[in-house]
């Protein structure tokens, strides 16, 4: 008996584990032929597993699948009741279910059938999200979140739907909800803020995103919650309301006690958007709150840099920078002289310090940029010169004095400096340009004009420098002119007072050379230079007389050789002078159309076709 | 009597004033905004006249101050003509010896282009060209086709549409995408708000009524994927294709034998590609491995006779004749699955890979160019667009505004 029972056992084990293996076989075959695309096959497989072992969810699975497939909506049906027959409370065959029926085009049915099991299972977290989940596998939105709406309502883990209902919200648009939602998450959790705040600005610049948001945002209790006051001084930012964002950046800073991070991110961002006012501001704010704080260096010299930038901005908008050459008018000087006050102090509290030798560095160049003072300027270049010659400021502060020393016709000190500098291993190529470019003009001015030529041969091979051009003019001038080295010298002479400012006595210099057939190139960039010396100092009318003059001459002439090659630059002044000093636009247009028709190949028609449509718009 | 009159009068008022010569040959600084030139010419009711292969295709126009500042402004290359250039010029063009030909320029055509609201991750090479040389358009979508709006217009472009409904096969790589979901929501609301359960099913319809517009002499002109999904979506009008990942239920397993190629325009006997994971629609594009090297990817325009066959010459008008290859979702397509009767424009010679076709059906035509940016060899998705600043004598973008004139000339009895 005992071994008729061992051999039974053995022979029911064999038959069911080689039943079990068959079956498993099947299945695999079944699924090779579903990839393939053959699902016909598929299906008569499935069926055969499936009806060996009805309770098996995988084979049921496979089957419902290719029945979907094959579009056999009755047959999915079917074996869908039979497993809700042996499972009714199965809420994935539920939602299968209603897959069918939705696929079968019986939308009503779908819905009712999963109304109905909510009802069964008001409570029950899972039935929500699995039943949500199928509505979005069918891509019905508005079913899923009306799904995912109940089950906010019925269970106890609100928060867990609304992380769904608030991308749901954010993807169909609903903006105002999916904000809601986030509040709503935020308030009961503020360590989600984070996470909520890169879902917010992954979608804020969404058409019709921001201000809905923002709207919400602002009904919400943003000043008792920081996350919230943090979230929508971004949107603030965002919508480009900084005065705004400032303000209650100042109220959660108080109220938070946050240190001043915030504001100091905020004002960090107002400076890089050009918003120098409140990036000063912002400063100045964290300069009286935080008075001990160990960045009050960084806020003293962030502060001063803001409200010279705020300066700068002004002064560009003020003097007239269409012009080549001119004298620019000192504004604001109470306000730069108190910048310079701020720089003052930062020096004298953090002496030695590279913010200090920065601070030393911007007062030269305040005085000689905005305020016209070069002795006051030579001072601070020569302090950071002479006592810090390690700061990486030290470069910038030679090189302004080097055109402070040019502008007195110091060579030797020029020299020397400029020597100093060669063998300075930090220097970047621009600035070894730079300098070599001093070199040529020193000995340019002072009429070595072989010399110049030999340095400015140098930089007019450094294409990728913007001076190069430079280098390329006034080589081609030397070589052309040097024939003539007495009104070439004096042409140098000029070129100097124009460096110096002095305009007057450049122009009579210039006056002097033009004319010369023989030295075509000098007599026509000298013509140029008189027009330049007129428009410097608003002589409007009798550089018009001359460029009309001008070209008139040149285009009697009938050899091209022989005509004014800056004639193109002579036309674009004329209406430069139209459009910017004497502000008539429609004789601007006119002398830009003439440029279009008389010099189609000059290098300033793109300048010119931007100016001439720019004006059109206005007038 | 009367007839020497009329003879001497017709001449006096063709001659009888300058005109403007706008060569488009490599004299031309700007070909793409010669078009636009020409165009707006044709807007102020002046007369244009498209010299068919003569320098590359130049146009003639009546003297205008405002038109020549407008060229000077644009930097359009152009000389003044008197009379005697202007009769030399028209002798040589209709001389029997030379292959060339007058073609007068009457009407500026309406010009509407397919493209959904908001922002695409990729750029529409036709919009950037209308743009570029400032001739206006109307962006119109499904809404305004299914509204019957389409008859307002002459010209319609359809890009990088995908008029199956599977979101442009894009799902194997950019299905996660945000764009990629913000896209298929818009579509979707967008079929639902028209009444339609599926997207494909919107599309199919959309197509449905581009073949109408066609058929009622409307110009068609398609590209990159916008070609062949055009086609598909035609021959599918009884069947589903799309896999449940695009519409939420399966394709018809017995698709392939379902479609109707009847229904297309270009292409038949094609053999779908039904699986999502796959980014391509079916075996009419050429697939980059057949194309081989980018550095030997050129295309070939035929040589039509202009006093013969002036349609398919002036689609072809271009200062270059070998052009150089670009990448689409559609980059070109098979020649032994393009219809008899479609002429083929452009084509790498001696392979089955053709570039550009042309076609009649109905009263209208439809031209087919495949490729996404004639300046950006892989134009991929995200990618900035192109800036045709840098491309203004580009013979691809050319060949597109070919298409936007050929409309406008004044039908001439066909000699074949």
């Amino acid at each position: 008996m005992k071994n008729f029972i061992i051999v039974f056992t053995l022979l029911f084990t064999i038959q069911t584990y080689s039943q079990f293996d068959d079956l498993n076989s099947k299945f695999l075959l079944a699924q090779s032929y579903e990839q393939m695309g053959d699902l016909q096959k598929a299906r008569i497989l499935f069926e055969e597993v499936y009806f060996i072992q009805k309770d098996n969810f995988q084979f049921f699975e496979s089957l419902n699948r290719v029945y979907l497939k094959l579009k056999l909506f009755n047959e999915s049906i079917q074996i869908i009741q039979n497993r809700l027959s042996i499972f009714p409370n199965d809420i994935t065959s539920i939602g299968l279910l209603g897959v069918t029926y939705y696929q079968a085009g019986k939308e009503e049915e779908t819905f009712k059938l999963w109304n109905d099991a909510l009802k069964e299972q008001p409570t029950n977290l899972i039935y929500y999200r699995i039943l949500a989940n199928y509505a979005l596998e069918l891509r019905l939105f508005d079913k899923a979140i009306d799904i995912l709406q109940k089950g906010k309502a019925n269970t106890a883990e609100a928060r867990i739907f609304s992380y769904d209902l608030a991308h749901l919200y954010s993807l169909t648009m609903r903006f105002k909800e999916a904000a809601e939602e986030y509040i709503e998450i935020i308030n009961f959790d503020p360590n989600q803020i984070i996470v909520i705040q890169s879902r917010i600005l992954s979608y804020i610049n969404k058409p019709e995103a921001l201000v809905p948001t923002i709207q919400v945002f602002q009904k919400s209790n943003f000043k008792e919650n920081s996350g919230l006051g943090h979230l929508l001084a971004a949107l603030y930012v965002e919508n480009n309301q900084f005065v705004e964002a400032f303000e209650l950046l100042k109220l959660l800073d108080k109220k938070f006690s946050l240190n001043g991070q915030e504001v100091f991110q905020f004002a960090t961002r107002m400076s890089g958007l050009n918003q120098y006012r409140l990036a000063s501001n912002s400063f100045e704010y964290l300069l009286s709150e935080y008075p001990y704080s160990n960045m009050i260096s960084n806020f003293r010299l962030n502060y001063a840099k803001n409200l010279e930038a705020e300066l700068n901005y002004e002064f560009i908008k003020n003097n007239p920078t269409w012009k080549d050459f001119f004298t620019y008018t000192v504004f604001n000087k109470e306000k730069y002289n108190s910048v310079i006050e701020n720089y003052k102090k930062i020096i004298s509290t953090y002496q030695h310090s590279e913010i200090a030798i920065e601070s030393i560095l911007r007062i030269g160049e305040i005085y000689l940029n905005r305020l016209g003072n070069l002795e006051e300027a030579e001072k601070y270049f020569s302090e950071v010169i002479q006592k810090f010659s390690m700061s990486r400021y030290f470069v910038a502060a030679a090189l302004n004095q080097i055109d402070i020393f040019i502008k007195k016709n110091n060579v030797e000190q020029a020299s020397a400096l400029i020597s100093r500098l060669e063998i300075n291993p930090i220097i970047s190529s621009e600035d070894r340009n730079r300098i070599i470019l001093y070199k040529a003009k020193i000995n340019f001015y002072n009429g070595a004009f072989s010399e110049a030529k030999k340095y400015l041969d140098i930089i007019s091979q450094q294409t990728q420098d913007k001076i190069s051009n430079d280098a390329i003019e006034l080589s081609l001038l030397i070589s052309t002119s040097i024939v003539d080295s007495i009104s070439l010298a004096k042409f140098a002479r000029a070129e100097f007072e124009m460096e110096k400012e002095n305009f007057a006595s450049a122009q009579k210099l210039f006056e002097e050379l033009t004319g010369l057939n023989q030295l075509f190139i000098l007599s026509s960039k000298s013509e140029l230079r008189v027009v330049q010396c007129l428009i410097a100092v608003n002589n409007y009318s009798s550089a018009i007389e001359k460029i009309e003059l001008s070209l008139q001459d040149s285009n009697k002439r009938f050899l091209e050789n022989q005509k004014n090659i800056f004639s193109d630059h002579l036309q674009f002044l004329l209406g430069q002078i139209y459009q910017n000093g004497l502000v008539d636009f429609p004789k601007a247009i006119r002398a830009y159309e003439d440029l279009m028709i008389y010099f189609p190949n000059s290098l300033f028609i793109d300048k010119v076709r931007d100016e001439i449509l720019k004006l059109k718009k206005i007038s | 009597m009367k007839i020497l009159l009329f003879i001497f009068f017709s001449f006096f008022n063709l001659f009888g004033q300058a005109k403007i010569f706008v060569p488009m040959d490599l004299t031309q600084t700007d070909h793409l905004k010669a078009y636009g030139v020409a165009f707006r010419a044709l807007d102020q009711g002046l007369k244009v006249d498209w010299l068919l292969n003569y320098k590359s295709g130049s146009f003639m126009i009546d003297y205008a101050d405002k038109l020549t500042l407008e060229m000077r402004l644009e930097g359009v290359s152009f000389s003044l003509l008197d009379q005697a250039d202007v009769i030399q010029i028209y002798s040589t063009v209709q001389s029997e010896e030379n292959n060339m030909e007058v073609i007068r320029l009457e009407k500026s055509p309406k010009i509407a282009v397919y493209v959904p609201p908001g922002f695409q991750p990729w750029d529409d090479a036709v919009t950037l060209v209308l743009d570029y040389a400032k001739i206006p358009y109307d962006k119109i979508w499904n809404e305004e086709i299914l509204l019957g709006n389409l008859s307002k217009y002459d010209w319609l472009h359809l890009h990088h549409e995908d008029f199956t409904g599977q979101y442009g096969k894009f799902y194997a790589s950019f299905s996660n995408a945000q764009w990629y979901i913000e896209q298929q929501i818009r579509y979707e609301t967008n079929a639902k708000k028209l009444n339609f359960r599926k997207v494909s099913e919107m599309k199919r319809e959309v197509a449905v009524r581009i073949k109408e517009f066609v058929g009622q002499g409307g110009f068609l002109f398609a590209m990159c994927s916008a070609t062949d999904s055009y086609d598909i979506a035609l021959a599918a009008v009884n069947t589903d294709i799309c896999a449940q990942v695009f519409d939420g239920d399966a394709a018809d397993p017995d698709a392939q034998e379902k479609l109707d190629f009847t229904n297309t325009l270009a292409f038949h006997n094609f053999k779908l590609e039904m699986n999502p994971f796959i980014y391509e629609f079916s075996d009419i594009d050429i697939q980059p491995l057949e194309v081989g090297n980018q550095e030997n990817d050129y295309f070939t325009l035929f040589d039509f006779s202009a006093k013969f066959d002036p349609v398919p010459t002036m689609l072809t008008q271009s200062h270059a004749s070998v052009i150089k290859g670009f990448m689409g979702q559609t980059t070109m397509f098979r020649k032994n699955l393009i219809k008899s009767s479609v002429i083929i424009l452009g084509e790498r010679p001696n392979t089955q890979q053709v570039k550009y076709i042309h076609g009649n059906f109905g009263r209208g035509t439809f031209t087919f160019y495949g490729g996404h940016d004639p300046e950006d060899y892989q134009h991929a998705v995200g990618d900035p667009p192109t800036d045709l600043s840098l491309f203004k004598n580009s013979p691809g973008y050319r060949l597109i505004l070919n298409n936007i004139l050929f409309p406008a000339a004044k039908k001439k009895e066909q000699k074949t």
